[in-house]
């Protein structure tokens, strides 16, 4: 029974972590249209982030957290005026556009901070937290709340504000949008520094957790990137019950089998799922 | 006049002569021997290439203070050639051509497993004496290949053996380890090891190397109920989330590793919750240890006073001390001579006391060298000498020699 406890546990924190990562994807791909390799890159520019000011500078835990959101947005947005806004309408441009920024990325963290052994990042609430025989650490278990946190405001904002509405319709008829006033430019810029800023807390809320080094995004983008098109790329409702299922289906399979099977399995549910279903579990954003 | 330009002729010849000379002095004295460090420097494997170069560094400023080595009738100084193979076969393989081709080394320090495979073949053909740390890295293909210093991973055995003797009651074992050469071979022994101390296995699933979450896979490894946890010879990166996990989950029992990262450990684990895990690497402070071990312990700590001590601090420089005594003993930097060199010294000096070279057995050559291995457990946040083990002893128990075959069988390692 604890076994199956922990392992319900260890799948909503795998779920927690993969919709953070993802739901910013899936809102770039869906409003910009574009395959953005570099997210893996944002992820780990906010684990740096959390590792310079909270691991070497002790800046306290959530502030750095919350640093790292605002540099990785404003970082997003920096490379949306200068890369990505010169893509627009170019799938294939922007996604080589998107893997020039992945070595950039890569070369400047390694240039300014080294390579070496990968940077330590103690954790903040190392206390555990105990479910009558099931436990984690406080540390871990915070991405879940944190990660329902930063859906519900991402959610809030989409649905009642102006801006966010706009950003909507941007995503689900570009030409319709534009007609009705709402500026395509502007609608880019606020979903890269949203979905940049949540790749941001993803990195910065699993910095002590896993291991901060140069090439960590390498490791997420592309599951990030199997649950955006099984949810439906631009769909963040699609992409929350992917992220649900495959985090999981992972977490099942890495249990009972290991994880080279469990990767293996989930490009396998992609590929029959896109056969299957070509615009995704739940289809894309206009949908 | 004429006798005035012949003085003054001749005193500028006399210049010209001590200048020639005194040069030639000078490049005779300066004459340099390079050695390379073909290490992994990055990645997850990183904590097992840089601490060495800490090293190193102490040895050749000690040993180039002291005028350098001498072979025969002549001095070198000896220089590091140092390369990041970030732990990766082709990329070890670079760094081997550009080291032997380009650097003209006369030996190699590497940390093994995967690279060896990759690399031997080229170096093996430049008949170039290298160094590893992983004593199942030997073959008969790689004649010039040795293990002088990390008895990896023979002395999983003695660990385990300690264990059993020192704790009866620990009666099942999980062993969590990557799946590659380095962790299924620390699989392989560790599993002949609690075999033969009478202790069920209860896991030996290797995880894969792309695992970045290790919650599942210690859920599994807890599931068991083991009361010991081997981490085997998981990369130092991987140890530490392993071990937050088993914390974090709530295990509580006997630790085993082939060796610590344990700054790396102790920033995601209490350091209480550590105390009386074994391996078999005790910090040169240690007073067990010899003078000269703690001297340098203390060197090393006043130059990196923010570091942490591990075994790779002071192995690949072992790799240099076994170096010295071969070319001493050769008295020539060649390869070849001071490779025969070694071999024919009965005894060896290890860091741990006088080795022999042992492994035709399991490996078909006796390239490594085996002094009797200390057993450590963490005492108050540090390891502690608490016994010493000798390898022939274990070998000499009956069974056991059948037993490790069985598991080296079992994980195609037997050469």
């Amino acid at each position: 029974m604890e076994f199956i406890g922990q392992t319900i546990l260890n799948g909503l924190m795998t779920s927690s972590f993969y919709a953070l990562i993802a739901v910013g994807l899936s809102l770039v791909f869906g409003v910009m249209h574009i395959v953005n390799f570099a997210h893996g890159e944002f992820y780990m520019v906010g684990a740096y982030t959390v590792w310079v000011l909270y691991a070497k500078m002790n800046w306290p835990f959530f502030v750095a957290v919350a640093a790292a959101i605002v540099v990785v947005g404003l970082l997003g947005l920096i490379s949306e005026r200068l890369i990505f806004r010169q893509a627009r309408g170019n799938i294939l441009g922007g996604f080589i556009m998107s893997v020039g920024l992945v070595f950039i990325l890569q070369v400047a963290v390694v240039k300014i901070w080294g390579l070496g052994k990968m940077k330590p990042v103690p954790a903040a609430y190392p206390q555990v937290l105990d479910f009558g025989g099931i436990s984690t650490s406080w540390q871990r278990f915070i991405v879940v709340p944190a990660t329902i946190l930063l859906l519900v405001a991402l959610w809030n904002f989409l649905e009642r504000f102006k801006i966010g509405r706009a950003l909507r319709a941007a995503a689900m008829e570009p030409e319709a949008a534009a007609l009705q006033g709402v500026s395509v430019k502007k609608s880019a810029a606020i979903a890269m520094l949203l979905g940049s800023a949540m790749a941001g807390a993803a990195g910065s809320l699993m910095a002590p957790i896993m291991s901060v080094h140069p090439y960590m995004g390498h490791y997420v983008v592309w599951t990030a990137f199997v649950v955006v098109i099984v949810g439906g790329p631009g769909n963040i409702k699609g992409t929350i019950w992917a992220s649900l299922f495959f985090g999981f289906l992972t977490t099942i399979i890495t249990t009972l089998l290991d994880s080279t099977i469990a990767n293996l399995v989930n490009v396998l549910v992609m590929l029959i799922l896109l056969a299957i279903k070509p615009q995704g579990m739940m289809g894309h954003a206009e949908n | 006049m004429k006798r005035r330009f012949l003085t003054v002729f001749a005193m500028l010849l006399a210049l010209c002569l001590t200048i020639f000379f005194a040069s030639e002095l000078v490049a005779a004295q300066s004459e340099t021997v390079k050695i390379g460090y073909n290490a992994p420097l990055s990645g997850p494997a990183a904590a097992w290439g840089l601490p060495g170069l800490e090293g190193t560094e102490i040895w050749i400023e000690e040993v180039n203070g002291a005028g350098g080595i001498k072979a025969g009738d002549k001095s070198y100084k000896v220089e590091i050639v140092k390369f990041d193979n970030e732990g990766d076969g082709s990329k070890a393989l670079l760094g081997a051509r550009k080291l032997i081709l380009e650097d003209k080394i006369v030996a190699m320090l590497m940390l093994g497993g995967a690279e060896s495979a990759v690399v031997q073949p080229f170096v093996s053909k430049h008949k170039i004496i290298t160094f590893v740390l992983i004593a199942s890295d030997i073959s008969k293909d790689r004649p010039f290949l040795m293990d002088v210093t990390d008895n990896f991973p023979v002395y999983h055995l003695l660990h385990i053996q300690y264990i059993g003797e020192a704790y009866p009651k620990a009666k099942r074992a999980a062993i969590l380890s990557q799946d590659d050469e380095i962790g299924l071979a620390a699989i392989a022994w560790s599993e002949a090891g609690f075999e033969s101390a009478g202790i069920e296995v209860t896991y030996s699933k290797p995880f894969g190397l792309e695992t970045t979450d290790f919650a599942p896979i210690v859920t599994a490894a807890l599931a068991t109920k083991p009361d010991i946890l081997s981490m085997g010879a998981s990369y130092p990166e991987f140890q530490a989330l392993i071990l937050e996990q088993a914390y974090t989950q709530g295990w509580k029992g006997i630790i085993t590793s082939a060796c610590w990262d344990f700054k790396a450990i102790t920033a995601k684990v209490p350091v209480e919750w550590m105390e009386g895990a074994v391996s078999g690497f005790p910090d040169f402070d240690d007073p067990k240890l010899t003078k000269k071990q703690n001297e340098f312990y203390a060197k090393w700590q006043a130059k990196y006073p923010d570091h942490g001590f591990s075994e790779i601090v002071w192995e690949y420089m072992g790799g240099l001390d076994v170096w010295k005594f071969g070319v001493e003993k050769a008295g020539s930097v060649d390869s070849e001579k001071v490779f025969q060199a070694l071999k024919s010294s009965p005894t060896v000096p290890h860091a741990f006391g006088p080795g022999v070279w042992w492994g035709n057995e399991v490996f078909g050559l006796d390239n490594l060298l085996v002094p009797n291995w200390p057993i450590t457990e963490i005492r108050s946040g540090k390891p502690a000498i608490v016994a010493q083990k000798s390898l022939n002893d274990w070998l000499a128990e009956a069974g056991n020699k059948d037993i490790l075959f069985k598991y080296l069988k079992k994980w195609k390692m037997m050469k």
